[in-house]
């Protein structure tokens, strides 16, 4: 073959690949959008500028109506709203998008290696833009290492004024604080020396050092790196089941304090691993690094009967059973976590019908949604409220409403802190 | 619209290009590339269209009644009328660009308060302006004739491969092809290789040294180390080189596509061994457009100034080169810089620098060109200080902000390849196997398209990344 072939076959190559797209778009002709379980969003599609909108808005532009004739047509392209929508259907749309992201992923791995071959770092970070790192022998994904610095104590300081507020406000309520210790905030990460502002626990010392009388502090505190390991997904930033029912144990020991004829504390420690759950939690599905999945446990243990409402109706509330019964999506980084212990934003009741009258409003990150039933079943009604998903709620209108004894606010840093969308308005 | 984005990737190039091949007239192709290049500027900027048609019309107008005065031999109201669109010109862009500035600087002066809304600015608006100023004073000159076909002055202004970053282009430059439907298979290859090579260089370089650029900038400078310090000089001087020399590379190979020979704007500057020499192979077409409409008009004007007169001229160049770049202290800053350094080269300083060591010449010209990147990308005055601080190590070697809270380790990789790439060497060896062997070519071919596809991946993973110069 001559060269000029060769260059006609390159040009013809190139000419394929840029008209192949298109004419993809135009065969597959999406109309509804897919939903992208990586990204945990729906897919957008091509927007169509129809005849019928395009005449209205003729109409209205003829008849004056210059208003109405730009809401149809024009503002769409001055606030350029029609094209950021074609621009991200074209990007979503794209045939092998996911294949493509995770190639340029392998790339940036390649990359990353390459510039800590020489040095003695344990933890790399896991891709250019997440933000995660992995531990050097890709055994287990990490968060970025929080940092402790003026700017973070002026937050905690407002967190803490918060918490002033709240116990002077409502000197009846019992309020108590369960923090759980995550390796970014400790002092077991790994690159913590490199890093002169690495919280390594300082956050949380100085948080309980501001806190006023009044309020009951938990803390569940890491001992060591394997400690960590040992009860934490290493693909994800919950706790495992073993994490869980330690922190369960300690919020025991912690209401006991109150009340001496607290019903005897449940047997977490049953764990079952449900068959055939390959489990690639949020690290692995925001860097989309090539780590082995692991097992998913839960803890079946015997309970007292009990309902979940939501808004006063009888609902199913997790799918655990389902999942036990291996109804459930067998597709990688499906957030199995959420669906499992059911809906996180959902503001629901445990009712535990022959417990003493006594009630507690849990407000608390995820971390709380695997051993809910268990912390509920001290009460006779428990109410839970996920603060981010509840910009709105205010604890002086719930208690006008609700009858509760105890506050119980259980989680991470932020928001146990009441940092920002976790801030509790009294 | 965004040469590295899907939707120009994959629909207006096919389609424009489709079309434009299938039609066999000049004028139909025209046409082609009219439609097309003002699909490619209302899509980013759909507001602004009724100025860009605007100026068109005004522009081709007044270069016709300057034509007619200069035809019936009539220079001085041939002048004036000059003097008419280049004052419009001028004042379109100072309303579009500068306006804000002004009133900011005027209620400085007078010390007065005032709430002012600045108008969005036009998408390019400083290059076709230009290209418009360029034609008028052209055809004032008597260097090219008023253009009496509208379709060809429409493309010459707006014509999507350069309408938005250069390459600033004359219209002598364009003409011929404007007129002509020929079909260069040789031409179209050529440009098909050289977009591809300026979308690698914007997309998987530029971009991703752009974040670290980025993460570094946005914390307090007085946290950083001279360690990060010099990485972010060094990583910004690639990063721009990167951005801007892509979209030409982008923009040459889009003109070739379409039978257009588009001016070059980069001669591989960071090997440059004086700062003249820099200027010589930076931002060429500003750099020619300068010189030929402003720096030898004022030699002339001003040719009975004995002293100091070429320095001046220099001087007020620069400063109105980097006043060009955005209606910002920096740049101006950033432009006066460049000027005292190239008036000191003319003074003698550049005779005695070529007696250096080659080494020695290169480190003057490079580190030079960095500190100016530092004026150019700090646009707050008030973190120079700190800056510059610790670059001679005021904050110790390594600071609060170091390269792992940072986490911009892994940018080095791609730095030290980047530096490489920005040296002529593997060009002109990829030039020389293509052009030895057949293997070679093919080889050469088949990475292009490797890259091709890589590069779309890229695109894809990253999203969308405007180019830096879109807003000059």
């Amino acid at each position: 073959m001559s060269s000029s072939r060769f260059r006609l076959t390159f040009l013809s190559l190139f000419f394929l690949l840029i008209l192949a797209v298109p004419v993809f778009w135009l065969v597959s002709g999406k109309q509804a959008g897919e939903y992208s379980i990586v990204e945990e969003r729906t897919l957008e599609t091509f927007p169509q500028l129809t005849l019928p909108s395009f005449l209205v808005a003729m109409k209205a532009s003829l008849l004056g109506n210059f208003e109405r004739a730009g809401e149809f047509f024009f503002n769409q392209f001055l606030q350029r709203e029609f094209q950021a929508r074609f621009e991200q259907a074209a990007s979503d749309q794209f045939p092998w998008r996911m294949e493509a992201i995770s190639l340029v992923k392998a790339l940036e791995r390649a990359q990353i290696r390459a510039a800590y071959a020489l040095l003695p770092d344990t933890v790399l970070p896991s891709d250019m833009s997440s933000g995660y790192y992995v531990m050097r022998d890709g055994s287990r994904l990490l968060a970025a290492p929080a940092v402790f610095n003026a700017e973070k104590k002026a937050v905690i300081d407002a967190g803490i004024q918060n918490y002033r507020q709240l116990v002077d406000t409502f000197p009846d309520l019992n309020i108590s604080i369960f923090y759980i210790q995550r390796l970014e905030d400790s002092e077991y990460y790994p690159i913590n020396g490199y890093l002169s502002e690495a919280d390594g626990g300082r956050s949380i010392a100085y948080f309980a050092q501001q806190l006023p009388p009044g309020i009951n502090l938990q803390k569940m505190m890491l001992s060591s790196y394997q400690d960590y390991a040992d009860t934490s997904f290493k693909t994800d930033h919950h706790w495992n089941m073993v994490g869980a029912c330690r922190g369960y144990e300690l919020v025991y020991e912690q209401l006991s304090k109150n009340y001496p004829d607290i019903p005897p504390a449940r047997t977490c420690g049953d764990y079952t691993v449900i068959p055939g759950l390959q489990f690639l939690g949020s690290y692995a599905r925001e860097t989309l690094y090539p780590i082995a999945p692991e097992p998913f446990a839960v803890s079946l243990s015997p309970m007292p009967a009990y309902t979940v409402l939501l808004n006063g109706k009888e609902v199913q509330h997790t799918k655990m059973d389902k999942y036990l019964a291996g109804d459930f999506s067998r597709q990688p980084y499906v957030n199995h976590y959420a669906r499992i212990y059911g809906s996180l934003s959902d503001p629901i009741e445990y009712d535990f019908p022959g417990n003493p009258p006594r009630n507690l409003l849990l407000i608390g990150s995820s971390y709380r949604a695997p051993i809910e039933p268990f912390i509920a079943s001290h009460y006779r009604h428990t109410y839970i409220i996920d603060p981010r998903y509840d910009p709105d709620f205010s604890l002086r209108e719930f208690l006008k409403t609700h009858q509760v004894d105890d506050l119980l606010i259980l989680g991470h840093d932020s928001a146990v802190f009441g940092i920002g969308e976790w801030e509790i308005h009294p | 619209m965004s040469f590295s984005s899907i939707n120009f990737l994959f629909i207006l190039l096919p389609v424009t290009l489709v079309l434009y091949y299938l039609v066999r007239s000049w004028k139909w192709r025209n046409l082609v590339l009219l439609a097309a290049s003002l699909l490619f500027f209302a899509w980013g900027d759909f507001g602004h269209v009724p100025l860009l048609v605007g100026l068109v019309l005004l522009n081709y107008g007044i270069a016709r009644w300057i034509g007619a005065y200069a035809a019936r031999n009539q220079p001085k109201a041939a002048q004036r009328v000059m003097w008419l669109g280049v004052g419009l010109n001028i004042l379109i862009l100072w309303f579009s660009k500068y306006l804000g500035f002004s009133v900011g600087i005027f209620q400085q002066i007078t010390g007065t308060q005032f709430e002012f809304i600045e108008p969005k600015r036009p998408l390019g608006i400083s290059y076709f302006t230009f290209s418009s100023l360029s034609y008028l004073l052209d055809v004032y000159y008597g260097v090219e004739k008023a253009e009496r076909n509208l379709l060809r002055f429409g493309n010459y202004i707006v014509m999507f491969p350069k309408l938005l970053q250069g390459p600033i282009t004359r219209f002598g430059q364009v003409k011929a092809e404007l007129q002509t439907a020929a079909f260069n298979y040789e031409e179209i290859l050529d440009g098909v290789r050289r977009f591809i090579v300026g979308l690698a260089k914007k997309v998987i370089i530029a971009d991703t040294i752009a974040a670290a650029t980025k993460k570094i900038l946005a914390v307090d400078m007085a946290t950083i180390g001279a360690d990060v310090a010099w990485f972010a000089v060094i990583a910004f001087t690639l990063q721009i080189y990167f951005d801007f020399s892509g979209y030409t590379d982008m923009a040459v190979g889009l003109g070739k596509m379409l039978g257009f020979r588009l001016p070059e704007n980069f001669n591989y500057p960071y090997i440059s061994r004086s700062i003249t020499e820099f200027w010589r192979r930076w931002h060429m077409t500003l750099t020619a457009w300068f010189r030929t409409y402003l720096f030898i008009p004022l030699e002339f004007a001003r040719k009975n100034v004995k002293h100091l007169r070429q320095q001046t001229n220099l001087f007020i160049v620069f400063l109105l080169t980097g006043l060009w770049h955005d209606a910002s202290w920096n740049f101006i800053i950033w432009g006066g810089y460049f000027g005292i350094i190239l008036v000191i080269e003319a003074s003698g300083w550049g005779r005695k620098l070529k007696t250096l060591p080659r080494v020695l010449q290169h480190l003057y010209a490079l580190l030079l060109i960095m500190v100016g990147w530092i004026f150019f990308r700090l646009i707050n005055p008030a973190d120079w200080g700190p800056f510059f601080g610790a670059l001679v190590g005021a904050h110790g070697w390594s600071g609060v902000s170091n390269f792992r809270t940072l986490n911009i380790v892994f940018y080095v990789p791609l730095m030290i390849a980047a530096g490489f790439l920005s040296l002529p060497w593997l060009k002109q060896k990829v030039d020389a196997l293509v052009e030895r062997s057949t293997v070679g070519s093919i080889l050469v071919d088949g990475l292009l398209l490797c890259l091709f596809a890589l590069t779309v991946a890229y695109v894809l993973s990253n999203g969308y990344a405007a180019f830096m110069y879109g807003s000059f």
